[in-house]
């Protein structure tokens, strides 16, 4: 079930916010869990059971754990080990079996011995809830927090339905708190009510109609690949995957204090970025810290001098490309950004900064690699990939432009406009300007999110009419 | 005043929810969408078996999609979105001068396993393909001494490109490419792109604006240039032996794909001559043979329906033979046409039927009628017409596997 349906927005979360409403406050855990147990069940039945495996060994881990990390931590640690061998190992199995059977199966005496396991399935969520899962058994190690006794308040913040299926990857520590104690209010809810609103309007308004259109001229490119599509496409797709995936962060966020939790930020208007540096702590931010928290300073960070700082970001890069999915071009887009990381690390960020021109040089350098690696991102295959990237620079092209591509720029011209600025904090702090100068314009925020709602849902609505034409015999 | 704002914001967000969430339940469901043309999912079956292999989910999911309350009024408002974005077209269909509608996209075919979908372009090779199937069919017949028209019908998009900004390089190519290999091949093929073209700039309603299909008078000029094309100039029926009868509020299939609420309805005209009641037509089910239609053309029934224009010749069949019953009484023999077609010659048949019995296969039916040399030899035809929709040789085989 995604936000953006109308069993979701109509049926599943009005039940919910009754049920979690009407029930004390003690209860109120018991209830997310139950809920978000339904959530997830009701697209994944028989995967329950697998996410309830994860949450029982993180939790039964996590009383020696908490016990020993000072009394005894070698025993500690041989408690920690167990829990991430075993949920990382739940990972590796569902995601990436088939990925190494296929690429194994390529050397010719593995061939016939080796055949990808069928029916094998990933597991909705299960990057997110596996990253959140670590980061308990890791920081209850650390001593950075205390042990969950309670199974029904663990098994909520793991499985806890606004970010289960999309993120932000939300550390234990940062709401240990909010498992016992948060705060419910109008205001609170409120705040939640127009933070999904404007996910749901960037993920439906703007990002789907950006696929829509890329969707279009993935197709035209295979016939008469032109420059301008190349652009186009590389355009319409970093717009569409900053939208979707904000858009659904900026759910997760509203519908979390909707029910009174906050979670972190985890964009940033990355497309602001100076550099890739600096993309990369706009874009993601929950996953982007992660990586740098419990993998990249645990290897030794930038402490141990340059080469091993090199050889600690090849390997956050390789796990970053390969946690997107099991295949070749998540590798690749990995490896991408660690070389172009290392180069700005060796001598870019400095000439970057060096004074005006030289910045805006930085931002159309990663705009421009951004856009590229998004090509990488999405096509799994290569050649499909770097055909792209070449025909922005004429590279296997027909032409500069189509009269049929011209046409679709311009009819798509309003939308590229609007997403540009919505990529931007201008209409944020447009609106926060107003209210603040003028408070009588308040008035506009129910106006305006009702308006983005109603639109909202027409568009997901209209998604799903389909005439049956079949009388175009 | 921020908090009553928070509260106003809260109070908009849960009525709405709540509002609609509740409507859904307490409006009674549907089970067909006639502007869909489709059924409608129902509850589901609440079984264990349904819920593990994920059925129940993707059918729960479709029954809150289709049932939900005033589905056809946020579809409208997502038109109203779209065209106030400047996009000029929803869903794939074009919004022109007029109300004017074209459909833009097509899933272009590239083989039997393969579709470039939802695009404006087409497979040059597929194309050359049913037009070599074409010439191949020429050859064929005419050395069984039968003489083929071929007459592939513009798309909407095609005749009424001036009605839109979208460029008409690729409308113009295809039918360079259909004149220049049919007739450098000298088949018989009637042209009619610049006559509706010109016709429909001077303001001659020959192609239905909410629909794909040609209008009544398309269909009659359709018919007089393929009577030209056989020399038979002066059997033409002039428009004026017919009586016009005018079936308003029409909207088609391209009206019903891009969901758009504010277009003014197309009218469907039926014309109509005194002696309408000396045809029928019959269809072949096996080795019986039904009345479809007992007197005249049109199937009565289809004028009150949202889909009207299958009123011509009673809609889909796969083969039907349109005779001249009391011509047939007398023992009064007839030429013989043989109609190879898809819709586009439905409404086409009225005017052809004076002039001979015909029987007409379907081309994108389920039975499969391209071996059209054979059809000729069993029931003794001495002509074959080819009516095809260029959206046809574009998305399917149905021409390619013609002989």
């Amino acid at each position: 079930m995604v936000f953006s349906s109308t069993i979701f927005l109509f049926g599943f979360l009005p039940l919910s916010l009754l049920i979690y409403y009407v029930m004390p406050l003690k209860g109120r855990n018991l209830v997310l869990f139950l809920l978000s147990m339904a959530f997830y069940g009701f697209g994944e039945p028989t995967y329950i059971l697998v996410m309830l495996f994860s949450i029982t060994v993180a939790y039964l881990t996590g009383f020696p754990i908490g016990k020993y990390r000072e009394s005894n931590p070698k025993r500690a640690k041989a408690w920690l080990i167990l829990s991430v061998c075993l949920n990382l190992g739940m990972l590796l199995f569902f995601k990436y079996t088939n990925f190494f059977i296929e690429n194994l199966a390529l050397i010719p005496p593995l061939a016939e011995v080796l055949q990808p396991m069928e029916g094998l399935t990933l597991p909705i969520g299960i990057s997110f809830y596996t990253f959140q899962i670590l980061s308990y058994s890791i920081d209850l190690y650390r001593g950075s927090t205390d042990t969950q006794r309670s199974y029904i308040s663990f098994g909520a913040y793991v499985a806890l339905f606004p970010q289960l299926i999309a993120g932000p990857i939300v550390r234990y520590r940062d709401v240990d708190d909010q498992l016992i104690t948060r705060r419910h209010s109008v205001d609170k809810f409120s705040s939640g009510v127009s933070r999904f609103t404007v996910g749901f309007a960037k993920k439906i308004l703007l990002g789907d109609s950006l696929a829509a259109v890329y969707a279009y001229l993935g197709t035209v490119y295979t016939v008469e690949p032109t420059t301008l599509t190349a652009w186009l496409m590389v355009l319409c797709y970093t717009l569409h995957i900053y939208f979707d995936f904000s858009g659904y962060s900026d759910m997760a966020i509203g519908l979390g204090r909707m029910i009174g939790f906050e979670f972190l930020e985890n964009f940033n208007y990355p497309y602001l970025a100076s550099s890739i540096t600096d993309f990369w702590r706009r874009w993601h931010v929950s996953l982007s810290s992660w990586f740098r928290e419990y993998v990249y300073i645990p290897l030794g960070g930038n402490r141990k001098g340059l080469p091993r700082q090199f050889f600690n970001m090849g390997v956050v890069w390789l796990l970053t490309g390969f946690w997107h999915g099991a295949s070749w071009n998540f590798v690749l887009w990995g490896v991408f950004y660690f070389i172009i990381l290392a180069l700005e690390k060796v001598f870019l960020l400095k000439w970057f900064d060096k004074n005006t021109a030289t910045r805006t040089l930085g931002h159309i350098w990663a705009l421009l690699l951004v856009g590229m690696g998004w090509m990488i991102f999405d096509h799994t295959t290569l050649s499909e990939a770097f055909s792209v990237i070449g025909g922005l620079f004429g590279i296997g092209t027909a032409g500069f432009a189509s009269a049929t591509v011209g046409y679709e720029l311009l009819r798509a011209l309003p939308l590229l406009a609007v997403s540009v600025i919505a990529a931007t904090p201008f209409p944020a702090k447009l609106l926060a300007g107003l209210e603040t100068s003028r408070p009588r314009w308040t008035v506009l925020r129910p106006v305006l999110i009702g308006f983005a709602l109603l639109l909202s849902v027409a568009y997901m609505v209209s998604g799903t009419f389909s005439p049956f034409l079949y009388f175009i015999f | 005043m921020k908090r009553k704002i928070n509260i106003t914001v809260t109070a908009l967000f849960l009525a709405l929810i709540f509002g609609f969430g509740t409507a859904f339940w307490i409006v009674p469901d549907l089970t067909f969408s006639p502007e869909e043309n489709r059924s409608l999912q129902t509850f589901p079956d609440l079984t264990a078996e349904n819920w593990l292999d994920g059925k129940i989910s993707a059918q729960l999911i479709d029954y809150y999609s289709d049932q939900f309350p005033l589905r056809h009024m946020w579809v409208g408002l997502h038109a109203v979105g779209e065209l106030g974005a400047l996009r000029g077209e929803c869903n794939g269909v074009l919004v022109g001068k007029n109300g004017q509608l074209a459909v833009r996209r097509f899933d272009a075919y590239l083989s039997r396993f393969e579709r470039l979908e939802n695009t404006d372009y087409y497979s040059p090779a597929h194309v050359e393909k049913g037009l070599n199937a074409l010439i191949a069919l020429d050859e064929t017949l005419s050395a069984q001494r039968i003489p083929l028209c071929v007459l592939l019908a513009p798309r909407t998009i095609d005749v009424t490109i001036g009605d839109f900004a979208y460029p008409s390089d690729i409308s113009d190519g295809l039918d360079e490419t259909i004149r220049t290999t049919l007739s450098g091949a000298h088949v018989n093929s009637v042209e009619l792109l610049s006559t509706f073209r010109e016709l429909h700039q001077a303001g001659e309603y020959v192609y239905y604006r909410t629909d794909h299909h040609w209008t009544t008078q398309g269909a009659y000029t359709a018919y007089t240039a393929v009577m030209e094309s056989w020399g038979m100039q002066d059997q033409i029926l002039p428009a004026e032996a017919f009586a016009v009868k005018q079936i308003p509020a029409f909207y088609g299939t391209t009206h019903a794909r891009a969901g758009l609420a504010f277009i003014p309805p197309d009218t469907l005209e039926i014309w109509e001559a005194a002696d309408d009641s000396r045809y029928t037509v019959l269809e072949r089910k096996g080795d019986e043979l039904r009345a479809v239609i007992e007197s005249g053309f049109i199937s009565e029934k289809y004028l009150t329906e949202k889909d009207k224009y299958s009123a011509f010749l009673d809609g889909t069949h796969d083969l039907l033979f349109i005779l001249d019953k009391e011509a047939a009484a007398q023992g009064e023999s007839r030429p013989r046409l043989l109609l190879a077609k898809d819709s586009f010659a439905n409404s086409m048949v009225p005017f052809l039927a004076r002039h001979f019995d015909i029987l007409m296969v379907n081309l994108t039916g389920n039975t499969d009628y391209t071996h059209l040399s054979a059809l000729c030899e069993e029931y003794a035809c001495g002509r074959v017409l080819v009516v095809c929709n260029r959206e046809n040789l574009i998305t399917s085989d149905c021409l390619t596997r013609l002989h």
